[in-house]
């Protein structure tokens, strides 16, 4: 596997930070991105849906993120890049990476600066189907070596 | 014709739209021009009347100007909310909004712009009830934050959920200010 040259540019910028790879360590991010959709499918209000959703698909980045030898740098903001990262190589498609980008930033709302308004049931829906479709083109990706 | 054309010549409007709704934030001579598609003898006859009248407050560095909305001008509050119900706010996200008015009930701003508290650093806070997706919204509110400069947090709601009378926070929101959108989009769908 070869690490697209854009993971190289965001490594030299601080925004990515080099690390090993780990093939039972991809396999357990995404198993636990499995486990935290599964839940979020039964049945939850919608704060915990979509926390659930997030979560999962931070996973999944993180899961991508340690395919290519890599993980995201300390300074603030590099979650959110490396998040729009590996939602362009999974293959988003811009209307879902707008939303993507747009429920980041209501979860960093939610958690740091207001909780209210709340998360609603459209942003738990939203976060869920992104989740769904990160998981399965990550795996899609992965194939070979999990 | 919009609403403000008659009290308001267009480069006046875009003035207004961009000083009234930004009124913590100082704009140089030549970003004001620039906004108001104005020449610069034009344009700067406009933003001396301004000053003059008090409307806006006008700052030197060094042989800069630095204006600024006039917070203590007497009509300040009537015409922020005039900036606001119109070019400032309305007009932009109901043009952005406009592929969607005919699958919306409700289409509001709330929150700290609603109340005249926000800051330039404050997101611009929108209901929007009916059936439509966060994917479908979520690129047109990207063209109106680019046109604004600001972030839009959008929150939609099906009709169910808005009906319902069992939430507090949803009940604080349905009773508290607001600036309506949905005039200015059925009047863009006419």
């Amino acid at each position: 596997m070869t690490r697209p040259v854009e993971y190289d540019n965001l490594v030299r910028t601080g925004a990515l930070k080099d690390a090993v790879s780990s093939p039972d360590s991809i396999a357990q991010l995404i198993r636990n991105a499995e486990q935290m959709l599964a839940a979020a499918q039964l049945g939850l209000p919608d704060a915990p849906r979509f926390a659930l959703g997030y979560e999962g698909m931070f996973e999944v980045v993180m899961a991508v993120l340690e395919y290519y030898g890599s993980r995201p740098g300390d300074s603030g903001g590099h979650r959110a890049t490396a998040i729009q990262r590996v939602a362009a190589d999974l293959q988003l498609g811009a209307s879902r990476i707008s939303v993507l980008a747009r429920l980041h930033d209501t979860r960093n709302r939610v958690t740091y600066r207001q909780p209210i308004p709340p998360v609603t049931k459209a942003d738990a829906d939203a976060m869920l189907s992104i989740l769904q479709n990160m998981l399965s083109a990550a795996k899609e990706l992965m194939r070979p070596p999990i | 014709m919009q609403p403000l054309a008659a009290f308001f010549s267009p480069p006046e409007q875009h003035l207004l739209g961009l000083v009234l709704t930004h009124p913590d934030m100082e704009f140089g001579t030549l970003e004001l021009l620039k906004q108001m598609g104005s020449s610069r003898s034009s344009g700067s006859h406009v933003l001396d009347r301004w000053v003059k009248s008090g409307v806006l407050r006008e700052r030197r560095v060094g042989n800069q100007r630095r204006l600024s909305a006039n917070r203590d001008f007497l009509l300040f509050p009537e015409l922020r909310q005039i900036a606001l119900k119109t070019v400032g706010l309305a007009q932009p996200l109901c043009a952005a909004l406009q592929p969607i008015a005919n699958s919306l009930s409700e289409a509001f701003i709330f929150g700290s712009v609603a109340t005249g508290s926000d800051t330039s650093e404050s997101d611009i806070d929108v209901v929007l009830v009916g059936n439509v997706d966060l994917f479908t919204v979520s690129p047109l509110i990207d063209r109106a934050e680019q046109l604004l400069g600001r972030r839009v947090h959008v929150n939609i709601y099906s009709q169910d959920e808005w009906a319902a009378d069992n939430d507090a926070v949803l009940s604080k929101i349905k009773h508290g200010p607001r600036l309506e959108l949905m005039e200015t989009l059925r009047d863009q769908t006419r």
